[in-house]
């Protein structure tokens, strides 16, 4: 057997296993996007009634303490701050722990909300970095602001968490802020079940181009920047199909850090965030999974598809190339730090679907499918895999790509409709296209540079420029 | 079939599929913001019609019902689903009318009652409870039983329509077999109902609290510490039973009822308070320091218990009853947890004081 032969067997068979590949992680973005409209119905349906009562009257609601960890967030801090203490939530507090900031996050803070430092320490040793000052608003006794050394963003929201003396607390992200009743919102499930519930997530939407005036989303617009546009749509498909499937699959391992609601006490009792991971979000809830399952108890991890944060996305490919590299080793990081989970019936369906799942569709799907970028078309070259089938597979996969966007648009229009004009739904149904051309490609690069950096044990997180909201970019 | 055949057909089979998809996204798209657009452009004329007609003494509902348009429809049916719950009396009256006429009849309400599916019957009994329909409620009080949200719906009807069956039934309906905890609806629910008359419960829960879930016994123990009148201390002594349960939740629960009922010198005496300060969960110190702080004025117990609290939360809230009851100085050779803990209280009085 000729050098030739071996590269034509090797090539023949790894277009084999791309096409196999193909069909399996296929099938599995399909049950969950089809999964999701089947729950998306039934959430409109259920959204048809209200518990006749006022809940803001009822003294059963849970307390809840927003933790909102800021490093170098000068140009958006303000007002986020303004959305998150604007909030319809009878009993809440903000506490935003300013992370060793070497901006004026932490000037702005005190300027806008005329803040006073405690003359003491915390009541208790709080597992972070050394805290400078704990400072309270004269002018809204719900704002707590800790002034801490630089730890990251785990260790910042430690410091909320083990301070807080309310039932549940909610991470959000400084660059994002939420709508008015988004708490009320992403607490039902809490309301419901609150035997049961120990984690909710919200919808994370894209705020770039929308126009934001003290803290409040006036004008939802799409932006024109096809970076963005991607994004958008990426978020679209990973919220409205993706994360209500997996949730209805009891198989929600993600909870975005941008907005999560999360029971303080066992949160506490797992050890709190995770300083030494890269995406401390989803090891938190992989945590969490973990230790329920161990412990035999019953619970409900959900995603909440109507409440809505905004958030800022990268503009441009370097910012976005070191986020999404970031996610990527975060990943893999967390699947290796909870690698006996993976297949272990013991860990029920987290163990046997949700991270054989995240493990071979989301962690390798990428890495697959770039290899597949360079080996098919050579074995096509070769004249290994027949023209039309290689032309019809191409066409099919880009065909299934979209069929999933366009669906999670249809699910957007047809339910919660932030997007309201047409010409912004024609525009995503058009970047669900152009996303197949070079961006998808461009992101398997960025996502194998991601697994060799994970492979390397490079932990950096990198920084974000922050353009800031319109009221405070000025005229 | 070849693999070729197979990949081919597939690919025409979903590009249908995916023009199909993007088609009917654009059309719905289109056709909704023609609506919402017509909701906005109506909804300030419908709601102005609304409240001139509420004015007069015969609104004409049934001919105004008539001419309105689909999209106009809604937005009545909205505006009278918000204002319902908000007004009383005479135009309370008018506005159920107006509901009536707007197709929500007693037979209407009685089919989706009877109904299988959850949220047409959930629908149904939430707008049961802001109109008066007695034979519609008979007809949930038969049917709504199976399944907990549709019981805990079924009560609140009950209450919201004054129904006297809701002291007997409706504790019943929420409570059930005691196995499933309520929603915090349910919970509302409950303690709306027995807030001034909670014998009932009382009665049912000194005779079944061992045989409740947990977590229910914690509900029912929840709803009780906000009761404030009619509870004899008599009928509170099983409560005391609770505070050897096994269960921290319980335990604690249990201590937060009996704080509330204080006043009765028996019941106090009835609580080992002082053992309580030494109970292995935080969770029940938590409860206890507050508890002896509220029952006693010598504060020598909690100043040598706080000494050696290992919980934060728990030395955090001693430290706080002894502010509160003033005692301001700190203990003498106190471990570091215990100053910084104090340290913090003193400020978050200054700032109370600042603040009044």
């Amino acid at each position: 057997m000729t050098a030739i032969d071996l590269l034509a067997g090797f090539l023949f068979g790894f277009s084999v296993f791309v096409v196999a590949y193909f069909v399996v992680a296929n099938t599995a973005y399909l049950v969950i996007h089809l999964t999701a409209l089947v729950e998306l119905r039934r959430l409109i349906n259920k959204r048809t009634f209200e518990s006749t009562y006022q809940r803001f009257g009822s003294p059963f609601l849970p307390g809840i303490a927003i933790v909102v960890p800021a490093y170098n967030e000068a140009p958006v801090i303000v007002s986020s701050v303004q959305s998150f203490l604007d909030l319809q939530y009878p009993d809440y507090e903000v506490i935003v722990v300013n992370d060793g900031s070497s901006d004026d996050t932490l000037d702005r803070l005190v300027d806008a909300f005329d803040l006073e430092a405690v003359p003491a320490s915390p009541p208790r040793e709080l597992p972070c970095e050394t805290v400078r000052d704990v400072y309270r608003s004269t002018e809204n006794r719900k704002l707590t602001v800790i002034d801490k050394e630089n730890g990251g963003k785990a260790d910042a929201l430690n410091a909320g968490v083990y301070l807080t003396e309310k039932q549940l607390f909610c991470a959000v992200d400084a660059d994002s802020v939420i709508e008015r009743d988004a708490l009320l919102s992403v607490a039902k499930p809490f309301l419901e079940y609150p035997e049961r519930t120990v984690a909710t997530g919200g919808v994370v939407r894209v705020a770039n181009s929308c126009s934001i005036t003290e803290g409040i989303v006036e004008e939802i617009r799409l932006s024109r920047n096809p970076l963005v546009g991607f994004q958008t749509m990426e978020y679209l498909r990973a919220f409205l199909s993706g994360r209500i499937g997996l949730s209805s699959l009891k198989s929600l391992m993600i909870i975005s850090g941008a907005f999560g609601l999360f029971d303080t006490r066992l949160v506490r009792e797992v050890g709190g965030y995770r300083s030494d991971t890269i995406t401390e979000d989803m090891e938190l809830v992989v945590r969490m999974h973990r230790y329920l399952n161990e412990c035999d108890q019953e619970y409900r991890l959900e995603f909440v598809p109507e409440p809505v944060i905004w958030t800022e996305v990268p503009e441009d490919r370097t910012a976005l190339s070191r986020q999404r590299r970031r996610w990527h080793r975060g990943l893999f990081q967390t699947l290796t730090m909870h690698r006996k989970m993976i297949g272990n019936p013991n860990y029920g369906v987290t163990g046997m679907f949700a991270l054989p799942f995240f493990m071979g569709v989301e962690g390798f799907g990428p890495l697959v499918e770039g290899l597949g970028y360079v080996i098919v078309p050579l074995a096509f070259v070769l004249g290994i895999v027949d023209t039309w089938f290689f032309i019809s597979f191409l066409l099919l996969a880009i065909l299934l790509s979209m069929f999933l966007s366009w669906l999670s648009v249809l699910s957007e229009v047809a339910s919660y409709r932030r997007y309201e004009r047409p010409q912004d739904v024609a525009l995503l149904l058009g970047y669900g296209i152009l996303e197949n051309i070079l961006y998808r490609q461009w992101k398997t690069i960025i996502l194998w540079r991601g697994f060799v950096e994970f492979l390397r044990g490079v932990d950096s997180w990198g920084a974000m420029e922050r353009k800031g909201f319109d009221d405070e970019n000025g005229p | 079939m070849e693999a070729i055949t197979l990949v081919v057909w597939a690919t025409i089979g979903l590009g249908s599929v995916v023009l199909l998809v993007g088609t009917a996204t654009l059309v719905v798209s289109v056709r909704k913001q023609r609506k919402a657009h017509h909701v906005e452009v109506v909804k300030p004329v419908i709601t102005a019609e609304l409240a001139s007609r509420l004015d007069e003494d015969d609104p004409s509902w049934n001919d105004w019902v008539e001419e309105l348009s689909p999209p106009e429809w809604s937005a009545v049916r909205e505006t009278g689903k918000r204002l319902l719950p908000q007004i009383h009396g005479g135009e309370r009256t008018k506005l159920q009318q107006l509901v009536y006429a707007l197709g929500f009849t007693p037979e209407r309400l009685r089919n989706d009652l009877e109904s299988d599916n959850l949220y047409l019957t959930l629908r149904a009994l939430s707008w049961l409870a802001l109109l008066e329909y007695p034979s519609a409620v008979d007809t949930a009080l038969r049917t709504c039983t199976w399944n907990q949200s549709v019981r805990t719906a079924t009560a609140r009807v009950l209450f919201e329509n004054d129904d006297p069956r809701a002291k007997r039934t409706g504790v019943d309906l929420l409570l059930w077999e005691g196995r499933e905890p309520l929603s915090i609806f349910g919970l509302d629910t409950l303690y709306r109902i027995v807030i001034r008359k909670p014998e009932y419960l009382l009665s049912i829960a000194n005779e079944k609290h061992g045989e409740w879930e947990d977590a229910v016994l914690i509900q029912v123990l929840t709803v009780l510490q906000h009761c404030q009148s009619g509870v004899s201390p008599s009928s509170l002594t099983w409560i005391l039973f609770c505070l050897d349960h096994e269960s921290p939740e319980v335990r604690a629960a249990a201590l937060s009822t009996l704080a509330e009922y204080g006043w009765n010198q028996q019941l106090r005496d009835a609580v080992e308070i002082e053992d309580l300060l030494t109970d292995p969960s935080p969770k029940v110190r938590r409860i206890a320091y507050d508890v002896y702080g509220r029952w006693n004025t010598n504060l020598e117990r909690v100043v040598t218990a706080v000494q050696d609290e290992p919980d934060d939360l728990a030395r955090l809230v001693g430290v706080r009853v002894l502010h509160t009851q003033g005692r301001q100085k700190r203990p003498a050779n106190s471990p570091e947890a215990l100053e910084r803990t104090w340290r913090w209280v003193e400020a978050e009085h200054t700032a109370v004081l600042e603040d009044a």
